[in-house]
């Protein structure tokens, strides 16, 4: 294959998709998917190997695959797979994520020979749940989740299966704004399955075939040459979900030698009876969509991708539900944990390296406080309305600059937050206030962005009522925007329902709110009447690195902008700022800084010249932003690389030999009430006081031991 | 005799075309004067009087207008040289700039690939910061009712406060202020009162659309630019006066029009990318002369690649208009820009040894290897030097050398050598690459919108596009590719082309079916404001036209097609009907057969009204046609590399400027003009018409080479 042949067919490949997403949009009626980019378009090879991602959310990339292979090997003999077919797929328990999340699959063929498949999603507006909009708060079983298809024709040799659209249709609420949904992926089926007719026409199947193998190969061996620069090692994450029983636990960690990489789940809490679990497919998407932007970012995004990665996630567990289990709540639930987790393992692993330290980032938009809307607009009519706030985001902080304030997500890199006046048109809903919350962003020596609130009130309809569903639940309590070495995690996500509240004064904010009766409720349905107002507030993203090493002028900049609180800015990052004539009073700031250090080693006295960084010779064994492992053979020791303290033997556990304080998530900043549920371990440097980690736990849970190897074996 | 000037700032030329009377052209093309343009400009004029005959005075004196398009708002905007400005917005709703709507800021114009890399993307600094931002109390709903009015007091304070704190400009951009402007115009009054002389706009009035997002970047782009640009626009005024010039001043708006001087002042943000539309309006009248109602635009220079596209005579407006990152939202003459031109770097990925052109671009400077300023990376340009098309004595008029050696070797040792071929072969490759590239782009420009290549001509514009245009118009399966006679002064001779144009819009989203009288009474005061406009400006009823247009589209989706009016006056039953035929059309033109949701029924959102002051446009003279063979223009034969033979051939090689009407060139062929190098391929046929346009078809498809 010529090298030029290859790099157009590439190009073209990309286009297909590009042209195909344009296509979706444009018939698309959901303001999620066509303004808010919820979707996807991949191409697929003949046996169902994902060839040639799109931009979109990444973990249905191989969930699709799986469906894709699914129909190959259970429908090609009967009913068969036909020219110009297009198979409805949404069961979680063979691959989808959740019933609502619908693929629509063709596959497309070239002088009679099948060549390959065409897939697609979008968030359907009803999927027949008990609880309408596809998320279902009130299920307890999978069968309560609406209609769950392993594979069924709705077009049939170009021809629409007029009775299963019916079927379908019949089966759900708002059924025309489901028609509209399935239309506008047929439509962008139908312009990937021409452009590749047309790719096939002038290069041939046989050229395209061979571009597509080599792609895939050429990501593989990418993805194996970019794991063999980092180092050896094994890097643990952990999170909790608060469910309104009972607290579970979701662990990770992940084993990278030479090229290839495994993450094991074991520990994770066993399935919920709330719909939040994950199918073993839903798991699997999940740890990768992280890994695409994260370590594939100059790559092909194919099949080749996965081959260096194996999952261990045992059974039973919130990672790999069993039937009855619920799933329809996973995508915000525990795909979402799964992303974060998979997030972290990563910027650990890249933070230990010298040459990728720059990419290691904290938690991106960790929890989102959701809800669907249902209720008669003006004309009388019921409809449902996804809320486009959860797809506003709030970058983690990186290892070089702060953290994208409301500045999207990683698993969807082109996700988009809709205007208000949109929000406002398509539901009878008045926004009293749609802004930045101060402190949300996880302190650190990079500050995580920040995150967004909102509060809306029935205004407009038929009736002066509507029904929120409101889910995922998690986050209210427990920290998960964490950050990175060293720094906080971002503020708590907020969903409180006000009751007969003051409307005809506008607040402008919770604090500018009274009400009658006030709910801090995060799961479930609640009915919305006139004059009660529904809260809600995204995480923010986590911190990275010591917030005591932040630049005051960066601090002033942010309490001039309101990202900051004078208060935090003084508390959590030392630095004195005087608002009145807008400058850091530095020698204030100085005496801060040092009181802060000395508290952290417990009232010890500090050398003053721990203020600053020490020119501490640096090693090739890089362990994270702060420590490194110096010496060598037996003599090899992890050092603080602020002020050059040999810590411990580089076999021991560092965190055994570090200050370590537990303290409540507020010492971050205001809005992370944890009701003494959740804690942050901190760990500091017993000579510098820096702090070199915090670990969110739960009652009697430990730290997180990660190893790092050297050269010539393990530490 | 009286004249009509067109001047169009471009990057590195101030261009010239001056009409008569008699509808006579001349051209000016002079170097453009940074420091202060208005010397450019006298420049370039000077030029195009002394073709005349008379003096630059003699020629402002006798001007009635003065036509002019500029690049001074996008530099303002590339070089943060804005105003400092502050906002006024619905309390609340404080940060809705600074969020650009979540990651859309941080992703968006950003090439996909860049996309795929979030770690190393940052959104651009909010035209007007959080802390120059002020909340005011007050309130409309979706309906347009009114359901808190701002206070006097809460306004007076705000403002106030911002001017201490160094606002030298205002924008005012509420909640659903496009529905009802009652509350923006009470905010109005009130600063136009209380604080006399300074600049501020309202959202209403500047982008009376739907988005608060993007009409709020509007609003604080206009105030951004609005002290500087009425100062450019007052002083060319003055210089032009002192000069002798007494007519009237109208500028070129992005939405394909001209605006008075005065009007543009406050209106300033029209301006951004207003040069390349205005040679896309040229290209539209063109093309009407030539018989060409649909046409594919592309002008590719050394740094920039833009591409419009004109169907059945109209040109489309562009979805998400952005400058720099900046969203904002006008009525705006769609033109695309592209990452690929002469500029763009060869490269191979280091990894996979996969060549690559672009997206790195070593621009103007340092430029091309054969430029030899220092550029180190073989770029485009110096692959078409290679390829045999360039030659030093006709590149930008023989002033520059081109270092054809230097350019070898570098090409050899980076590119040609690690991929094991030899160098014509691999700069025919890499050409064949970029060409492709190119392709891609075009295709997504018209083929994904539901336009059929097979019914557009092609006209190339820019000094990079004359070397590719005819290779990617074939494979295109474009009708020919035109070269235009007036491409040297393609921004300033769409100036002449354009009329002088009103827009006014109201958006009142209404169910079908609907009454003809409210429509009609929509209609009515919106033409009555465009019609007044235009008087004021000198026109009489006769020189007016008045389009009308409605904004539909199916109830539940998102995408709104601009439908017209195609009757004149009030409008009935019937008439109504046939326009909601005219969209269920249109909409599945763009969209595909199966895209309309008709169950849910149709929706009218925004009426538009256009009012276009008709300007004389230049006439065309054409030469009478002489013989076929071109002896006169003929310089001798040279061996090029012709992707479609995958060789070198001996090519005939041709003076564009020493052409006759009627000349005939069968490729392969080089013709070099003073701006660019045309290349016409074997098979293909080139023909210099009366007008000295370039003509190159083929055979196979599309005309039969007799232009």
């Amino acid at each position: 294959m010529d090298p030029f042949t290859f790099e157009i067919i590439r190009h073209k490949l990309f286009s297909v998709i590009e042209e195909a997403v344009i296509a979706l949009e444009n018939v698309s009626g959901s303001p999620v998917a066509a303004e808010g980019h919820d979707l996807m378009v991949a191409l697929y090879g003949a046996e169902g190997e994902l060839l040639m991602a799109g931009l979109g959310y990444l973990h249905h990339l191989t969930a699709a695959a799986r469906a894709v292979q699914h129909l190959i090997k259970s429908y090609s003999e009967e009913p068969g797979i036909f020219q110009d077919d297009v198979y409805f797929f949404n069961d979680p328990y063979t691959a989808a994520l959740h019933a609502p999340d619908v693929y629509l699959i063709s596959p497309i063929h070239w002088q009679g020979k099948l060549t390959g498949f065409v897939a697609n999603f979008v968030h359907v507006s009803d999927i027949g749940g008990i609880d309408p909009g596809g998320f279902c708060p009130s299920a307890r079983e999978c069968y309560q989740e609406g209609f769950a298809s392993r594979g069924i024709k709705i077009v049939e040799r170009g021809k629409l299966r007029r009775d299963v659209m019916d079927t379908i249709l019949n089966l759900v609420r708002d059924s025309g704004m489901v028609a509209l949904d399935l239309k506008s992926q047929m439509a962008a089926n139908h312009t990937a399955k021409e452009r590749m007719q047309g790719i096939y026409r002038s290069y041939g199947t046989e050229t395209v075939e061979t571009v597509g193998k080599e792609l895939i190969a050429q990501s593989e061996a990418l993805l194996r040459q970019r794991l063999k620069e980092l180092p050896d090692g094994e890097w643990r994450a952990r999170e909790y979900y608060d469910l309104p029983d009972k607290i579970c636990r979701i662990e990770l960690t992940a084993k990278k030698m030479v090229d290839s990489l495994t993450y094991d789940f074991t520990g994770t809490s066993e399935q919920s009876p709330y719909g939040i679990n994950c199918c073993n497919w839903a798991t699997w998407g999940a740890l990768f969509a992280p890994i695409f932007p994260l370590l594939a970012y100059d790559m092909t995004w194919n099949e080749g991708l996965t081959r260096p990665v194996t999952m261990i996630a045992p059974e039973g567990t919130l990672v790999n539900c069993r039937r009855p289990a619920p799933v329809s709540i996973a995508t915000l639930g525990v795909v979402q944990v799964v992303n974060n987790l998979s997030l972290i393992v990563i910027s650990k692993m890249l933070g230990a390296s010298q040459k990728y330290k720059d990419r290691a980032t904290a938690i991106w938009i960790g929890a989102r406080s959701t809800a669907k809307l249902f209720g008669l607009n003006q004309e009388g009519e019921y409809i449902g309305h996804a809320a486009a706030e959860a797809l506003a985001g709030s970058g983690g902080a990186r290892a070089f600059r702060d953290g994208v304030d409301v500045g999207g997500e990683i698993p969807n890199v082109v996700s988009r937050l809709a205007n208000v006046e949109t929000q406002e048109l398509r539901f009878p809903q008045l926004y009293l206030y749609r802004r930045c919350v101060p402190d949300s962003g996880g302190p650190g020596k990079y500050r995580g962005g920040v995150s967004h609130e909102y509060a809306i009130t029935p205004h407009g309809g038929a009736s002066d009522s509507c029904k929120a569903s409101l889910y995922p639940g998690k986050g209210i309590r427990c920290p998960h925007g964490s950050g990175i070495f060293g720094g906080y995690p971002g503020c708590h996500t907020g969903s409180v329902v006000l009751r007969d509240g003051n409307i005809s004064e506008f607040p402008d904010g919770l604090p500018a709110t009274s009400a009658a009766k006030q709910e801090n409720i995060g799961w479930g349905i609640v009915e919305l009447n006139r004059n009660d107002i529904l809260y809600l507030r995204m995480t923010g993203g986590g911190g990275y690195g010591d917030p005591l090493e932040r630049n005051p002028e960066l601090v002033l900049r942010d309490v001039l902008s309101g990202l900051v609180s004078v208060q935090v800015a003084s508390d959590v990052y030392g630095v004195i700022v005087d608002a009145g004539s807008e400058t850091v009073n530095l020698a204030a700031t100085n005496r801060r800084k040092q009181a802060l250090r000395r508290r952290r080693l417990g009232g010890k006295h500090i050398a003053i010249e721990m203020a600053t960084r020490a020119q501490v010779p640096r090693t090739a064994s890089r362990i994270n932003e702060y420590l490194q492992i110096a010496g060598s053979g037996k003599r090899a020791f992890v050092q603080c690389t602020w002020c050059g303290l040999k810590i411990c033997a580089a076999g021991a556990n560092w965190k055994e030999h570090a200050i370590t304080w537990k303290s409540l998530p507020e010492v971050a900043g205001p809005l992370r009430d944890s009701q003494g549920l959740f804690l942050l371990m901190k760990f500091f440097c017993p000579q510098c006081g820096t702090l070199l980690d915090i670990d969110v736990v739960s009652e009697n849970d430990g730290p997180l031991l990660d190893r790092v190897h050297i050269q010539g074996g393990e530490l | 005799m009286t004249y009509v000037i067109g001047v169009d700032i471009g990057g590195t030329f101030t261009d010239t075309v001056v009409v008569d009377d008699a509808g006579r052209a001349e051209f000016g093309k002079s170097l453009s004067t940074p420091s202060d343009f208005t010397g450019g400009i006298l420049n370039s004029l000077a030029v195009a009087a002394e073709r005349i005959g008379i003096t630059t005075a003699r020629l402002l004196e006798d001007t009635r207008l003065f036509l002019h398009s500029t690049t001074i708002a996008e530099n303002a905007i590339v070089d943060g040289a804005l105003a400092k400005s502050g906002l006024l917005v619905t309390r609340g709703f404080e940060n809705t700039l600074y969020m650009m709507r979540g990651g859309y800021g941080r992703w968006s114009g950003l090439s996909d690939d860049e996309k795929k890399d979030p770690i190393y993307q940052d959104k651009p600094p909010p035209l007007v910061p959080v802390r120059m931002t002020r909340g005011i109390r007050e309130r409309t709903d979706t309906n347009g009712r009114v359901l808190v009015r701002p206070a006097e007091n809460e306004v007076r304070a705000a403002v106030g406060d911002l001017i201490r704190h160094g606002a030298e400009s205002v924008g005012v951009s509420f909640l659903w202020s496009f529905r009802n402007a009652e509350n923006e115009n009470t905010v109005r009054r009130i600063i136009k009162q209380a604080f006399p002389g300074l600049f501020f706009s309202i959202s209403s009035e500047i982008a009376p659309i739907m988005g608060e997002y993007e009409r709020t970047s509007t609003v604080a782009l206009n105030v951004g630019l609005g002290p500087m640009v009425s100062k450019y626009l007052d002083n060319l005024q003055k210089r032009l006066k002192e000069n002798g010039f007494s007519g009237k001043m109208l500028i070129m708006q992005a939405y394909g029009g001209l605006l008075a001087a005065e009007e543009c002042s406050s209106r300033c943000v029209g301006l951004i990318e207003s040069g390349p539309v205005s040679g896309l309006v040229g290209t539209k009248l063109l093309g009407k002369r030539m018989s060409h109602s649909n046409v594919i635009a592309i002008d590719i220079g050394g740094t920039t690649f833009k591409v419009g596209v004109i169907n059945e005579g109209a040109i489309e407006y562009q979805r998400e208009p952005m400058v720099l990152r900046y969203h904002y939202a006008l009525p705006k003459m769609d033109v695309v820009s592209l990452g690929v031109a002469g500029g763009s770097i060869v490269s191979l990925d280091t990894r996979t040894n996969m060549p690559r052109v672009g997206p790195q671009s070593a621009g103007a400077s340092p430029g091309p290897l054969c430029y030899g300023f220092g550029g180190r990376e073989p770029t485009l340009t110096d692959v078409d030097l290679i390829l045999g098309y360039l030659n030093s004595e006709f590149f930008l008029g023989g002033h520059m050398k081109l270092r054809t050696e230097d350019t070898l070797r570098t090409f050899k040792k980076k590119i040609a050598d690690p991929l094991g071929m030899d160098v014509m072969q691999a700069a025919g490759a890499i050409s064949r690459l970029a060409n492709s590239l190119i392709y891609d782009l075009l295709h997504k420009v018209t083929v994904s919108r539901g336009l059929d290549p097979r019914e557009y001509m092609l006209f190339s514009y820019g000094g990079t596009a004359g070397m590719h245009a005819a290779d990617i118009a074939e494979e295109l399966g474009v009708k020919g590719v035109v070269i235009p006679h007036s491409a040297s002064v393609h921004g300033a001779f769409g100036l002449v082309s354009a009329d002088v144009i009103y827009e006014d819009q109201y958006t009142q989203p209404m169910q079908v079916p609907v009454k003809p009288a409210e429509i009609n009474s929509i209609f009515a005061r919106l033409t009555d404001r465009v019609k007044a406009q235009l008087k004021s400006s000198d026109f009489v009823e006769d020189n007016i036209l008045v389009r009308r247009s409605i904004d539909m589209r199916f109830r539940r989706q998102v995408h709104l097609v601009t439908t017209p009016v195609e009757t004149a006056g009030d409008l009935d039953e019937t008439e109504l009907a046939g326009i909601n035929e005219l969209f269920i059309s249109l909409y599945q033109n763009r969209y595909g057969k199966d895209s309309a949701f008709r169950e849910a029924g149709i929706e009218l959102v925004t009426f538009r009204v256009r009012g276009v002051g008709l300007l004389r446009k230049p006439e065309s003279r054409g030469e009478p046609r002489g013989p076929a063979v071109p002896d006169r223009a003929f310089l001798g034969t040279r061996q090029a590399y012709f992707k479609k033979a995958r060789r070198s051939l001996e090519a005939r090689t041709y003076d564009y400027v020493k052409l006759h009407p009627g000349n005939r060139i069968e490729g392969p062929a080089i013709i070099w003009t003073p701006i660019t190098t045309i290349v016409v391929n074997p098979g293909q046929k080139a023909f210099c018409d009366s007008y000295k346009n370039i003509l190159i078809t083929w055979s196979a498809r599309g005309l039969n080479g007799n232009g």
